[in-house]
This record gives C-alpha cells, sequence and structure tokens, in this order.
C-alpha cells in the first residue's frame, strides 16, 4: 500500500523536479485505485478480479510550449526518465500564449462536505460482494420463468485515491469510492434469437445501490417484454424515450456546449447564447458539486474547484463549459470542467449531467397520444457532433391508447437535436442518478422511424 | 462495437453491445468532448534508440516466471498464466495549426491468471517487484479452494512464425519532429484544398508493445507489434451549414511508410468529404437496396459475424450462432475469414496474448458456417482447441476471445458494375463504427460519407445516417461481391467488456438486396 502522504509527496517532488529540469510551470496528477469485478453464472463464482492500480501524469510547459508523459511505473528512475522526457517534448511544439496551469485560484471544494467516500463499502467482503450479485442472478430468473438465462452478473467497485500538485503551490487530493452491480436477462425467441434485457445501479455509498432484487427484476422485465417484436412501416410519430435513451442523447449532444467547440465554431450552439432552444420544459445541468454524485470531484484536471453549471434553464441556453486553456483563449473563466485521467491532458467534460426532474408520470406520457413509439433500446453510433443530427437504430414498443401493442425492433428513429430539444412536451418525473449522465423519460412530439417500405407520400 | 474516434460513445444501454471503432485507444475517456485519441512516443534527438521496447527478461527472469506460477497454484487452480507487458504510446494533436500536445505514455506490469474449471481469478501489479507479484499470484489463485497445488510445467518456448517482421518498426524509429512535420503536411493539404474549409484537426497516435506469455502448461512466449496512425478530421462551413469528413492511414508499417504513402492524401480526402456535405440531403427513410464499399466497410462482417462467432458466448450459448454450425448462414457468394498473418495488419500478430500461434481461419465457406474463434479457456471447457483468438488489452485485464482481421473475400463483381445495377439506393462509401447485440443479432452501422444512387448513378450526398438489419437475415441478402477486397489497417479498434483491441477489418464492394435506412425524408 502507498499512504495518502507519500502520493501527495510524490506528486509534489515531481513537480519540483519538472521545474529543475528546465520547466517554468507543471502539475501532476497521482491516481491510486483499488478495483475489483466479481461476476457469477448459474449461482456460482465465475470470475474474481483485484488488483491495486496506480498512475501518474505529469504536465511540462516550456515557454508557452507543452509536453505530456505518464506512466503506471512509479519507480523513481522511471519518474526521472519521465520528467526529463516531458521537458524534451514542451520543446518541439510552438509557443501558445494560451498554455499553462491555472492563475491562482481560491480553495477548492472541502472534500469531505461532498460526502464522496463510504467507509463501508471501503471495508466490504468479498463474500459479499458476489451475494449481491447472486441474489440480483436469482431475482432475475425468478421473476419471470421466461428468463432462459441470466449473462453475467457483476459487481464491481474502486476505491480510489486522486492526487493533484502544480507549480503555483496547489497539493490538493480526495478518496472516492463507488459500486456497481449490473445483471442481463436473457429470454429466447423465434427463429433461435434471443432478446435481452440490463439493468444496473450504481453509486458512491454502499447504502444507496438498488437492491439486487430490483436489479434482477427490472433486467428480466426489459428482456420479457422486448419477445415478440412486429415490423412496423416507415413513418413519423411521437417518441418516448426511455431514460437511459435520453441519457445517452444529451451525453451526446452535451458536446455542443463544450467551449472548445463553440470557439472553434464547430458546434451548431455557436450563435445561441441567451437563446430559446428548448422546450419550456427543458432545464439541463451539469454538477460537479452534486453530494455523492456519481462524477462529483472536489476539483477539476486544471485543480480549479468543480461547480454547477445551468446550460440550460426552462429551454434558454445559459453556459457554455470550458477548461483553463480554452478559458484563457476564449477570454472567459473557467467553468471547472477540466476532465482528466492520469494517462491523459485535461480536456472539456461534464460531471453529473442531467434533465432536471420533471411533473409527468410514465403512464401519462404513455396516454398523451393515441399512438406512439417507446424507444427502449439503441445502437452505439448515430449522433452527428457538428449538425445535432440523430439517428441511431432502435427498439422498442409500440404504444396505442396508452397500452403496449407490441414489441418492435429493427428500426431506425431519426431527427435533429435542435427540434427534438424543442419538441420535448412532457418531462418524466423519473429522474435517477445513477452514472455521470441521467435524464428522466422524455415525450418528444415527432421523430422519423424507418421500417419496412418506404414513407408513403 | 467498432468506433470511430471522431464520433462519441453514448453512454446509454449498451453494456451488452459489442464495437468495433477506430480510435487506437478509444476505451480511454471517449467523453462528450469528442476527439480522443491515445499518446504517441516522442523522440526528441531524431536518433534511433531512445525510444526502444526493453527485454522483459530484464525485468523477471524465467526462474521468477516459474516461481510466480508456483504461487499461483498453491491454493490448487488447474491452470495458471503470467502476461508481462512493456507498452509505448505517443501522440501529437494539431489543432488550428498548432501543437496542442505531445504525449508519450507507458504501461508498464504484470498480469496473472488462474484458472479452476470454469472459475478464473486475475490480480495484475503495475510492478515487476517480486513482493507485489507473489501477493497478485496469491489474489489470483484464492479463486481454487482445494488446497494442495500443482507444479507448473517446465517452459518451451514457442516456435511460433511471425507472420511478417518490420525491420524499423515507424513508432520506435521516426523522430517526433519527422512525426509532427507529417501532422503539418496533412494540415496543409486540407486547409489548401478548399477556401470552406474551416477547421482541421490532425491527430498522430502510436503503439510500441512487447509482451510475454508463460503458463502452467508450459508455454513460453514472447511479441512484439507496432502500430501506427494519422487521422485527419476537417471542417467544412457554409453560413450555419457545418459539415465534417475524415481520413486515415497507417498500419503496423516502416519509418519509411509515408515516403511512398504520402500523408497529403488523408487531408485532401477528410477535405473533399466535408466540402461534398455541404449539399448533402438527409436519407431517404425505410429498406432498399445498399452497396457499401470496399475497406472499412467490412465492419459490416465483424459485427453481422464476427462477435457471434467468438467462443464464450458459443459456449455459454448467447450467440444466435450457437446452433448453426454446418449450416447456411449468409449467401452462397459469401466467404469470411478471420485471419491474424494478414501483412502489416491491426489485427496481426506471431502470438495471440495466451501464446496461441497466428492463423487464418475460414470460418463462413460458400456461405456455410464452418468454426468459431476460440480462446483458451472457452476452447478447453468445450474440447476444443484455441484458434488464436485469446486477446487482451493490457495485462491489466484477462483474455478474452476476439477477432484479429475480419473480412469477406473478394468475389467476380467489379465495383462499377455493381453501382451500375442499383435502380434506387444508397451508397455507403464510409462508416464511422457499428454495434451489434449479440442476443437477438440487431446490428447497426454509422454512414459517415454516403450517396443517393439513381438509375446506376449517384446522384448526390446524403447526411450522416444508420443502416440497422439483423444478422441471422442480413448475410443472405448479399447479392453481389466485388473484385476489390481492401483490408483496412489503420484504425479498427473493437470494444467489449470494456476492453478495446485493436483489429483489423475487410471487404470487396457489396451490394445488399435491401437493409434499413434510417431517415427524416
Amino acid at each position: 500500500m502507498i499512504s495518502d502522504k507519500e502520493l501527495r509527496d510524490l506528486a509534489h517532488e515531481t513537480v519540483e523536479m519538472a521545474r529543475k529540469a528546465g520547466a517554468d510551470q507543471a502539475d501532476v496528477l497521482v491516481e491510486y485505485s483499488r478495483v475489483f469485478t466479481g461476476r457469477v453464472r448459474d449461482g456460482k463464482t465465475d470470475l474474481i478480479k483485484q488488483a491495486t492500480r496506480r498512475g501518474l501524469g505529469l504536465r511540462a510547459f516550456v515557454g508557452g510550449r507543452t509536453g505530456f508523459v505518464s506512466s503506471s511505473d512509479l519507480r523513481p528512475d522511471s519518474i526521472a526518465m519521465l520528467v526529463d522526457r516531458a521537458v524534451a517534448l514542451a520543446t518541439i511544439g510552438e509557443m501558445d500564449p494560451h498554455a499553462g496551469i491555472p492563475e491562482a485560484s481560491g480553495a477548492s471544494n472541502a472534500a469531505d462536505s461532498l460526502d464522496l467516500f463510504d467507509s463501508e463499502l471501503a471495508g466490504l467482503a468479498t463474500d459479499r460482494k458476489l451475494k449481491m450479485a447472486r441474489d440480483a442472478e436469482a431475482a432475475a430468473r425468478d421473476h419471470d420463468k421466461r428468463v432462459t438465462q441470466v449473462d453475467g452478473t457483476t459487481f464491481s467497485d474502486t476505491l480510489a485515491t486522486i492526487t493533484l500538485a502544480n507549480s503555483a503551490g496547489r497539493l490538493d487530493q480526495y478518496r472516492a469510492t463507488s459500486a456497481n452491480l449490473f445483471t442481463l436477462a436473457l429470454c429466447d425467441d423465434s427463429g433461435g434469437k434471443q432478446r435481452s434485457g440490463g439493468y444496473g445501479t450504481s453509486r458512491r455509498f454502499l447504502k444507496e445501490l438498488e437492491s439486487p432484487e430490483k436489479v434482477g427484476t427490472e433486467a428480466a422485465r426489459a428482456a420479457v417484454v422486448m419477445l415478440g417484436p412486429v415490423p412496423i412501416s416507415t413513418r413519423k410519430v411521437p417518441i418516448l424515450m426511455h431514460s437511459d435513451i435520453a441519457a445517452a442523447w444529451l451525453g451526446a449532444f452535451s458536446g455542443a456546449f463544450n467551449g472548445e467547440q463553440i470557439f472553434k465554431k464547430a458546434s451548431y450552439l455557436t450563435e445561441k447564447m441567451g437563446q430559446k432552444i428548448g422546450s419550456d420544459l427543458v432545464s439541463l445541468v451539469d454538477d460537479g458539486v452534486m453530494k455523492r454524485g456519481p462524477a462529483t470531484a472536489p476539483f477539476d484536471g486544471d485543480g480549479l474547484p468543480t461547480q454547477r453549471n445551468v446550460l440550460l434553464d426552462a429551454g434558454v441556453v445559459k453556459t457554455f463549459l470550458y477548461d483553463a486553456y480554452i478559458a484563457r483563449k476564449a477570454g472567459t473563466r473557467s467553468t471547472g470542467n477540466a476532465q482528466r485521467g492520469y494517462d491523459t491532458t485535461p480536456g472539456i467534460g461534464t460531471r453529473n449531467l442531467h434533465i432536471l426532474n420533471g411533473t409527468s408520470t410514465i403512464e401519462e406520457m404513455l396516454k398523451a397520444y393515441p399512438a406512439l413509439f417507446y424507444m427502449r433500446d439503441q445502437g452505439a453510433f448515430g449522433y452527428t457532433p457538428t449538425t445535432g443530427d440523430y439517428s441511431y437504430q432502435a427498439a422498442g414498443l409500440w404504444i396505442e391508447n396508452g397500452q403496449v401493442v407490441h414489441a418492435v425492433d429493427g428500426i431506425t428513429v431519426a431527427g435533429n437535436t435542435l427540434q427534438m430539444l424543442a419538441g420535448i412536451v412532457k418531462v418524466g418525473n423519473d429522474l435517477n442518478i445513477q452514472g455521470g449522465t441521467n435524464s428522466p423519460h422524455l415525450l418528444i412530439d415527432e421523430m422519423t422511424i424507418s421500417g419496412e417500405g418506404t414513407q408513403a407520400g | 462495437m467498432l468506433s470511430d474516434p471522431l464520433f462519441d460513445i453514448s453512454s446509454g444501454p449498451l453494456s451488452r453491445r459489442e464495437f468495433l471503432g477506430r480510435s487506437l485507444m478509444a476505451g480511454v475517456g471517449a467523453a462528450a468532448a469528442g476527439l480522443t485519441w491515445d499518446a504517441l512516443t516522442a523522440r526528441e534527438s531524431g536518433a534511433a534508440g531512445g525510444n526502444q521496447l526493453p527485454e522483459l527478461t530484464k525485468f523477471l527472469s524465467r526462474d521468477q516466471v516459474a516461481d510466480i506460477l508456483k504461487a499461483a497454484l498453491s491454493a490448487g487452480g488447474e491452470f495458471a498464466e503470467v502476461y508481462a507487458e512493456y507498452t509505448i504510446n505517443t501522440g501529437i494533436r494539431l489543432d488550428e495549426k498548432k501543437v496542442k500536445s505531445i504525449d508519450y505514455n507507458i504501461l508498464s506490469g504484470v498480469g496473472i491468471r488462474v484458472i479452476d474449471g470454469e472459475q478464473v481469478g486475475y490480480a495484475y501489479a503495475d510492478s515487476y517487484d517480486m513482493t507485489e507479484l507473489r501477493e497478485a499470484a496469491r489474489v489470483a489463485g484464492a479463486i481454487a479452494k482445494k488446497g494442495a497445488g500443482g507444479s507448473p510445467k517446465p517452459f518451451q518456448v514457442s516456435k511460433a512464425k511471425a507472420p511478417f517482421t518490420l525491420m524499423s518498426p515507424l513508432p520506435v524509429n521516426l523522430a517526433e519532429q519527422a512525426k509532427l512535420e507529417l501532422c503539418r503536411r496533412v494540415d496543409g493539404a486540407a486547409r489548401g484544398h478548399d477556401a470552406k474549409i474551416s477547421q482541421v484537426t490532425v491527430v498522430w497516435g502510436d503503439q510500441a508493445k512487447r509482451f510475454l506469455v508463460a503458463n502452467s502448461l508450459g508455454t513460453w512466449a514472447e511479441d512484439e507489434q507496432y502500430l501506427s496512425r494519422l487521422t485527419c478530421q476537417a471542417q467544412a462551413l457554409d453560413g450555419a451549414n457545418r459539415q465534417s469528413g475524415t481520413g486515415r492511414l497507417g498500419g503496423q508499417v516502416e519509418a519509411n511508410f509515408f515516403e511512398t504513402n504520402p500523408p497529403e492524401q488523408i487531408g485532401v480526402r477528410a477535405a473533399t468529404a466535408a466540402v461534398g456535405k455541404l449539399a448533402a440531403k438527409p436519407a431517404r427513410a425505410g429498406k432498399y437496396e445498399v452497396v457499401i464499399g470496399n475497406g472499412w466497410g467490412g465492419v459490416l462482417a465483424h459485427e453481422c459475424f464476427g462477435h457471434s462467432l467468438e467462443g464464450d458466448g458459443i459456449r455459454q450459448k448467447t450467440s444466435v450462432r450457437a446452433t448453426q454450425l454446418g449450416q447456411q448462414v449468409a449467401a452462397t457468394i459469401v466467404d469470411i475469414y478471420d485471419d491474424s498473418t494478414v501483412p502489416n495488419g491491426r489485427g496481426s500478430f506471431k502470438v495471440d496474448d495466451e501464446g496461441t500461434s497466428s492463423q487464418k481461419s475460414h470460418v463462413v465457406d460458400k456461405g456455410i458456417l464452418r468454426g468459431y474463434l476460440w480462446d483458451f479457456l472457452n476452447a478447453r471447457l468445450t474440447g476444443n482447441n484455441s484458434s488464436g483468438n485469446g486477446r487482451r488489452n493490457s495485462y491489466r485485464d484477462y483474455p478474452i476471445p476476439r477477432m484479429t482481421n475480419t473480412y469477406i473475400a473478394g468475389g467476380s463483381s467489379t465495383p462499377e458494375e455493381i453501382i451500375k445495377s442499383v435502380a434506387n439506393g444508397l451508397y455507403c462509401k464510409d462508416l464511422g463504427g457499428g454495434s451489434v447485440d449479440p442476443a437477438s443479432g440487431n446490428f447497426s452501422f454509422f454512414v459517415t460519407e454516403g450517396y443517393q444512387l439513381e438509375k446506376g448513378e449517384i446522384v448526390g450526398a446524403v447526411t450522416n445516417t444508420t443502416l440497422t438489419g439483423n444478422a441471422t437475415d442480413a448475410m443472405m441478402k448479399i447479392v453481389m461481391v466485388g473484385n476489390d477486397l481492401q483490408i483496412d489497417r489503420v484504425s479498427g479498434n473493437c470494444g467489449k467488456e470494456g476492453q478495446w483491441k485493436p483489429v483489423g477489418v475487410g471487404q470487396p464492394t457489396l451490394k445488399f438486396s435491401e437493409i434499413t435506412v434510417g431517415g427524416v425524408a
């Protein structure tokens, strides 16, 4: 084990070494984490993986040029080699007046008040972790006899210590825990096909994880409803986005709020600051200081304090997101959105991004139109950052008068993000913060489905 | 899943999706910001030798490996394995004509796996310290509960032959300034191509990796792999109309590769695609004839076939292909290979990450399913032999069955004949990424450069769109196979269980009688 103090000393000393080697500025991020994954199948332990993982990343600045090095090898001679290399790399590029660590800033948020570390989770025995996975698997099987297999139920958790030091004298550290329980239920369908349904829970605190019973039951439900899909024809229809689908969409289009894309005029929101682009019902928030938030951190990858940023307020564009470098370039202030792992240079990203909870129940939304498509699954790719165009493979349920008529797969759902934001007619009351990006269910007035044939007219 | 670094990977319900991607290490923070890439190597002096990979036996002797294997078996495990690795990644990003960063990353350590029946224990150390490694061996070995441990067999050094050998691998033999100069040439070519080009981002990425794998059955194998990739994204701006295009070049190539493969071509390629899309219209929604271009179009075989042939899904019967051996699974004009011996291929190697020799597997023969892709564990549990498909992201990950270079073999039609045969359809010249749900076989591909076809002619560009279908019938709908097989060696990155692995994909130009095309029109 490496102690917290040893990690702080390592970060601080590496910054000092970089200065001695010729860097006029430097910062160092050290990651030290204990990781565990346990997987069960058919009631038995299938896989256990555990390790203590470490790494250090150093940014060195020499006369406005940047070099970056990182390594999993923290032996002193390896660090010394890395420092020399970072400084050497920082002589190759051209001078950039905006490069460098942030100017001195206020104190970072107090890590304790953000409540990121659960000592109960940190001390949890392996047997109890595996039992949660077994219980979730059993719940999936027990929920419905049509569940024929459960494909690997996984409990994983991480205990991480993040340390950041820079040449302006900053030395910060925090510890954080997280746990995740996930299962995937399978049902046999015709033609040798299977239908899968997954459900997971992810939290900082053990006591806040949803129960294994809920995880298993939800996965089983999600699989069973997809049995026996029926083709539908190409048409324009209202779309009810499942919270997972909505979260995936907002994770994609949040890139349009990235200050770097704005500065480079590469975002379709470039000219939209202060304008109303979304329905009154839509408020979008990035919140780096959410208590116990899965993506909360006291400081960002530049070492600046994180904060809560309102991106859309009742449909109006309020904030674009910045790290220190792009903020300096664009003549504005960092919003505390530098994201950085030990092996990556900082880049702009979001934390606990979510659409604020609405007031509609899912039942109300299902009944809002005589017929609609309830989108519950999607392919991995289909968003175009430059235009906001949306075109995804989809599966889900065909709904008439609030009732499920049949499952649907093999279609695509397409639209454009700006039209979709403006077309949100109801926001669900089911926001459930798990993982870094979340949304309640969203009802959109009209999108295009590609299915059988081509559209009439 | 196979992905492109220029397109985001959504964070949604993708837990079971398997991906093919294009970035060198797409797993690292493929966040909302968009572009991610991995680090590249930086050599400041320009003299070869400053960046060479160390011999792993300097860190870990054979006796020490035997000692770790013995410790790993002490709780009664049936099989133990040690995987030691030293990898250097180098990256350069040129943005707005300036070097945004030059990155150098080292990943070095040892992973230990113990198998007992169907159970796997895995542990690793970011270190070669024997105290830490013995502890990791104990942790991995604890999966077995029998008590008494066996002894590892004496090592037999692998006699596997490399399918090709690089005399002067680019990552460790080209100076950082020279890599940067390649980026600048691409940037200049893209900007010079058209006045509408408003932004150009050029990313250099390379990786030099050496590993050794040894196990309690006596396997001792070492290999090294070198990947290089140059990527360009160009944006065209016309009023408020923004479009982007991409170009890429590289593979497991020699230091002088770019002397005969001018980097300017990818700047021109990216700029041409971006400008062309300014006039693009949305694709027609519906199900109709589709032609998919050669090379990277092979993402299709990767998603429709490759994943569903992997031995874990076959053993556990979670794949739709588990019961299809010997059956007609594709049109009779279709032959599919998984081949880790492709010269300079992105998924090529001497031995896989379990020490098994590379091989060429003919998995689909005239439309009949003939074989699966096996790693050691799943082959052992089903009475098969590994087909050399046991691969892992790094020593921090356990091996799982993965594709290498997967492609559809060439046929007899010319690409011109194929396009001329389409009355009203879509021509997909380039794809972003694809994904598949192996349980249902539902797949999707993202078309990033597409054209409407009418009466056998290309009539106009379409905006990005998604194709979808089901693997069980899509391959039956291949009605023409081109004679222009091309294997993409540059940028395929396949994601599965959170592990990313470089792969090759390939195909000739193909025509499908129908595929569902996403669209708003």
